[in-house]
């Protein structure tokens, strides 16, 4: 190596000005101008705000109330607002019905309002050729006004006009049906979980065109035809809120019909599996043995009872496959037990006879005199034909003579069977127009010509009625891109077609939101805004009186069918729809925290999967996570077996709503098995000529565990009582002894934070996962790097199957979260002192301290710590979501659950400042506030008065793992109880 | 040894490069108005005689390790030339005058354009005329709406998790973190804000020195 430098050395006169630097003398060099460049010399700019914005200030949250519209209960949420961006949405404790609970889907509305995929401005359709003369499709960015002008010269032309949309709110739906009336479009609502059968049943039932609200506040048993109550159906959050209160207390029995076993009867006390599509059966069944118990009182019409004495119960039970017994205890006990409620419905329902299902338990109901008091008439509206869209789709496919207009909002590309073939009409049809609706690009907003972006609802006003109160959305923040609301492009396109509706009589969407709001006083406006709820005082009560032309007409056809094949003993294999906490109907298909949580029944993430029961999967040759292929006339999917104990022989199961998007940037990693495409019809979810073959493939499904056993150990508790706590046998739990240490007592002198989990209220929802992804800045690391068993959540649900008694099997959900445990084996094998435990029973990890040994993660005993293998990169718009009080971690450092320390710290310097300690009940973590069974309980287990210490004092309440390992874990667990009658 | 002074020397050579020194400004010669009462100088920056080991105090004062910003003596030339000398010991304002969600807030905001602009409506002319430049600048970012970017001086360590509104209800000044800025034409660094120095004032104070109070 020579340098040139000036030295005059006399010695060495060979040198003449240069010298020859040795390796060492180099490398010297080399590091110190190397190391030199790892410094960090950022220079970092802060920008004054211009004025400044009213309450706010700088790094303070402000709470706006506002409503959830990610599904038609609309729960109230407040939505935690830092620095004018939304970083969290929580439950409104406000709210009157949910009552500060929410569910995984509402947890994850941030995500859907920062979506990489959202659209910024209009588009428009352009088809272009490239070298290869093939023809590209590609959206070119116009104004909102050429855009709208461009559709008012279409509607203004065509002779055929179409509006295909899913569900809406209050204020948006009166708009679509004023601009859809006074404009001749031919209107379809459809989504597939919807509630309009159930609306349909009370209108046949009782004249009333809303669905019924029911009321569990005070029930004493509880019987479900498939109806998921806990989980998507009707108002899943009310519901778990009261069910959680009674079997707290143990005042409620509950009951549970379906095929196959949902969160909802993993909770039940008495779970019966039947055959699928019989639900209706046995629920009449159940009616008949009602009214022959009642002889003397009977409520119903003569007609109907005319009409259903020809249907015998033995015969409808024996179709079923229900013990004859447990309808007969059944129906005995619900006459004894008042009041009690019968739901039927939801998605494993899904079939020819599910309004006749759902007519029926209203009229068990009515016969239990439950109606007027537990079931009143103002639940949720739907429009009168919504969800019947078969004929339309038809109409719709026709060829025309390209003069039709089609407006389009909600996923149809992916909801729609592939026999309505609608992603590729457009070549096969010719249509008109074809104008989107749509928040992000995905598949049906690429059918369109042109793309109208709508606004997310935190960003737009709205209004929605349920139970007699009024549920306020407002926008919490400013529209992120050149959006509107669809009530807004509907009024410009009316005002501009003079349409002949009064409600077009404004200057924008705005004064009808307004008109609408300010029929309120000026005091409930206040409180609306405040609050986000307020009672709507003039509404007359609707008393349900049962119609004289009810009529209950089963369709026997399939189960005829069904038994011919079963007396030549070759059972044929039926496919049964399945809703999924994590998925919904697709709705939310592109967002990370949803696709990345695994579904606690299937345990599989992000990706599809098929359920079969062990007996079957052994008739058919197939093991668990084994790639199969469903083929059916409509379609087919690829994807992996999950065997499941819980359900019913020779059916299979399969999840709705887990899309594959090939034009969003997540649910396009989703392998692509989108189970509506199975499917033959919309409405009746019918399946002609089912096949299931296994690929012959190396490749295995990934499931989040690899048993549901307790391999021999006593992991869980599960307790069988009376009604009154009364256990029905003293099981021997090792008592535990306290063992010697040898190190001293941890000394705790103010707080000693710990954490109660009741496992008899958690119903596996997984809100509380979500809901840390969105606290704790927690990547989203992709399908591939999941499978290998490295997805970063700090809580995630468990799954135990426990026998109870003889073949009976209890699903246990266990959220498992870091322990803080007070003898942590984690603890002592960190190299760098990143972990240790602090002065408030905390297990604290330091990440710039972390060196990435991993010690701490094998040495745990409950497997909690997460490593951050690579630099998870956050998309440059869900970047706005991250919450500044918690640190990015980086790549190499290990990372876990912190009890939410930044919540703690925030609320004991509020304490501070006004010279107190922390109330009891005060700091919540994020997966406590999420909770909608208030399962979690957190606080001081110093002070001996609080709720966390009382509660983790019960007599279920044991230590995981504690008595094998002496850990001393912060959190107790309480242990899943089911009654026994 | 001399290699390890080659080494030192590349390395320091490197960091002096980044500097962006603000060596003449009309401002510096300006030094106190009267009747202002400051103690000394750097009261509160230099007052830590006992350092702990591994905060490099000496090194970090001459600039040897680690990057120009997160050095003290660091004195960013600013869009504006705002000086503390004139609004503060001149006119007595309060530093949470303009600083407002210092006790509020875990951040001492920025004051607004607005609020800045709430004084200079009126006051445009000064005793300099250098000076006045500097409103006529505030004046055209009020005009053209702009935000101004301010560079910051005090940039904390990441992973690190600072809240102005404890300290100062914990009765910490100001001036023992930001030095005197009352004394500071130009505002420089005053602290190394290394764990050491934070660690050593919570000792001092009987603050709790648990990793979690700060590191989250």
């Amino acid at each position: 190596m020579i340098v040139h430098i000036k030295k005059k050395d006399k010695e060495n006169k060979n040198f003449e000005g240069k010298i020859n630097l040795s390796r060492r003398d180099f490398t010297s060099f080399l590091g110190g101008f190397l190391l030199s460049g790892c410094a960090d010399s950022r220079k970092e700019i802060i920008y004054s705000h211009f004025n400044d914005p009213e309450n706010s200030i700088p790094g303070n949250s402000v709470y706006y109330a506002s409503t959830c519209s990610e599904c038609k209960a609309g729960c109230g949420i407040l939505a935690e607002v830092r620095e004018g961006r939304v970083i969290k949405v929580e439950g409104n404790p406000d709210d009157p019905f949910s009552r500060g609970g929410t569910c995984a889907l509402g947890q994850s509305t941030v995500q859907g309002l920062y979506d990489p995929n959202r659209i910024r401005e209009p588009l428009e359709r352009m088809e272009v050729q490239d070298n290869f003369g093939r023809t590209i499709v590609q959206f070119k960015p116009i104004t909102a006004s050429e855009a709208l002008s461009k559709v008012a010269t279409a509607i203004k032309n065509s002779n055929k006009r179409y509006f295909i949309c899913d569900e809406l709110d209050y204020l948006n739906q009166t708009v679509v049906e004023a601009f859809c009336s006074s404009l001749n479009f031919n209107l379809a609502q459809y989504q597939p979980f919807n509630h309009s059968d159930l609306q349909q049943a009370a209108y046949e039932v009782w004249g009333i065109d809303s669905t019924p609200s029911y009321d569990l506040s005070n029930v004493r048993i509880v019987v479900s035809f498939g109806a998921e109550f806990l989980e998507y159906w009707l108002d899943p959050v009310k519901f778990t809120k009261e069910w959680a209160y009674l079997r707290k207390n143990g005042l409620v029995y509950h009951y549970q019909f379906e095929p196959r076993c949902t969160l909802t009867g993993s909770k039940a006390d008495n779970w019966i599996p039947l055959k699928p599509g019989t639900e209706a059966f046995v629920a009449l069944a159940l009616l008949k043995i009602i009214l022959k118990l009642k002889k003397n009182n009977v409520e119903l019409p003569l007609k109907l009872i005319n009409q259903i004495s020809k249907y015998d119960e033995d015969e409808l039970i024996s179709i079923s496959g229900v013990k004859k017994d447990i309808v007969y205890g059944l129906a005995s006990s619900l006459l004894v037990n008042t009041p009690a409620l019968v739901l039927g419905g939801g998605v494993q329902a899904k079939g020819v006879n599910k309004i006749q299902l759902e007519k029926i338990c209203l009229l068990i109901n009515h016969c239990l005199g439950s109606v007027g008091q537990n079931i009143t008439a103002d639940g949720i509206k739907f429009r009168s034909n919504f969800g019947k869209v078969r004929a339309f789709l038809d109409e719709i496919q026709q060829k025309s003579d390209g003069k039709a207009i089609i407006l389009l909002k909600g996923q149809f590309a992916s909801w729609v069977p592939n026999s309505f073939a609608l992603t590729e009409f457009r070549n096969m049809v010719k249509p008109g127009l074809i104008v989107a609706f749509s928040d992000i690009l995905d598949d049906t907003a690429k059918l369109a010509d042109i793309i109208l972006p709508l606004n997310h609802p935190l960003e737009s006003f709205s209004l929605n009625f349920k139970g007699g109160k009024m549920f306020l959305s407002q926008p919490v923040m400013i529209p992120l891109y050149k959006t509107k609301p669809l009530g807004e492009y509907l009024t410009i396109l009316g005002k501009a077609l003079e349409a002949k509706s009064a409600m077009f009589k404004v200057n924008n969407f705005e004064e009808i939101f307004t008109n609408e709001f300010t029929k309120f006083s000026s005091v409930e406006i206040k409180k609306a805004l405040e609050k986000g709820v307020v009672d709507v005082v003039n509404t007359k009560k609707t008393s349900l009186t049962l119609r004289n032309d009810i009529s209950i007409n089963l369709n026997f056809d399939e189960y005829v069918k069904h038994g011919q094949k079963h007396k030549k003993g070759d059972k044929e294999v039926k496919l049964i729809p399945v809703g999924s906490v994590k998925a919904w109907d697709g709705r939310a298909h592109n967002r990370g925290w949803l696709l990345e949580l695994h579904d606690p029944i299937s345990l599989v993430c992000w990706e599809s999967w098929v359920e079969i029961s062990p007996k079957t999967s052994k008739k058919l040759g197939l093991k668990n996570r084994d790639i199969v292929a469903i083929l059916t006339n409509a379609g087919g999917i690829e994807c992996q077996v999950v065997v499941n104990k819980m359900m019913m022989d020779d059916t299979l199961a399969v999840p709705l709503g887990i899309i594959s998007d090939s034009s969003a940037s997540l649910s396009k990693l989703v392998k692509k098995s989108n189970s509506f495409k199975i499917f033959k019809d919309p409405e009746t979810y019918e399946v002609v000529n089912l096949k299931i073959t296994k690929i012959p493939t190396n490749k295995r499904g990934y499931q989040s565990q690899v048993t549901k056993s307790e391999e021999g150990r006593e992991l869980i508790r599960v307790k069988q009582m009376y009604p009154n706590f009364s256990t029905v046998d003293h099981d021997h739990h090792s008592e535990h002894h306290a063992p010697k240490d040898l190190y001293n007592q941890r000394e705790h002198p103010i707080f000693k934070w710990g954490m109660v989990v009741d496992l008899a209220a958690c119903t596996g929802c997984s809100a509380c996962v979500v809901a840390c992804y969105a606290e704790n800045n927690i990547p989203v690391v992709g399908p591939r790097i999941s499978a290998q068993g490295r997805r970063m959540s700090w809580i995630s649900i468990h799954q135990y199957e426990k026998h109870v008694g003889e073949n009976k099997v209890r699903r246990v959900w266990l959220p498992l979260m870091c322990q803080q445990c007070n003898n942590a084996p984690c603890e002592p094998v960190c190299p760098v002192y990143a972990t240790y435990h602090n002065e408030e029973g905390l297990n604290a990890m330091i990440y710039n301290r972390c060196v990435g040994t991993r010690y701490c993660a094998n040495n745990c005993v409950y497997k909690v710590r997460r490593f951050n293998w690579f630099e998870y990169e956050f998309p440059e718009s869900l970047k706005l979501q991250l919450n500044p009080d918690v640190t990015k971690r980086g790549v190499g450092v290990m990372e876990k659950c912190t009890f939410c320390i930044q919540r703690i710290n925030e609320v004991k310097s509020r304490a501070k400042k006004e010279g107190r300690l922390p109330k009891d009940g005060e700091i919540k973590t994020a997966c406590q506030q999420a909770c909608p069974a208030d399962a979690i309980y957190f606080g001081n287990l110093n002070d001996s008065t609080s709720l966390v210490s009382k509660v983790s004092n019960s007599d279920r309440g044991w230590k995981i793992l504690d008595e094998y390992v002496n850990t001393k874990p912060s959190v107790t667990y309480l242990a899943d109880m089911f009654f026994k009658v | 040894m001399y290699r390890l002074f080659i080494f030192l020397l590349s390395f320091s050579f490197c960091q002096v490069k980044n500097f962006d020194f603000e060596f003449s400004t009309p401002l510096e010669k300006l030094d106190r108005y009267e009747g202002y009462p400051v103690v000394g100088k750097f009261k509160g920056v230099f007052n830590d005689g006992k350092a702990a080991p591994w905060d490099f105090h000496l090194i970090d004062y001459f600039r040897i390790f680690g990057a120009v910003e997160r050095a003290r003596g660091y004195k960013p030339s600013q869009p504006i030339k705002f000086s503390h000398v004139v609004h503060v010991q001149k006119l007595r304002m309060e530093c949470s005058y303009c600083h407002y969600t210092v006790d509020k807030s875990p951040f001492a905001a920025l004051p607004s354009v607005e609020s800045c602009m709430n004084c200079h409506n009126q006051v445009q002319a000064s005793e300099k005329p250098e000076w006045d430049e500097e409103i006529k600048k505030l004046i055209k970012f009020y005009e053209s709406g702009e935000q101004i970017p301010w560079v910051k001086v005090h940039v904390q360590p990441a992973y690190v998790k600072f809240n102005h509104e404890a300290h100062t209800r914990g009765g910490v000044g100001c001036h023992e973190c930001h030095g005197q800025v009352a004394e500071m034409p130009v505002v420089e660094r005053a602290s190394s804000m290394k764990m050491g120095w934070c660690i050593e004032c919570h000792r001092q104070r009987g603050a709790s020195i648990d990793c979690y109070v700060c590191h989250y």
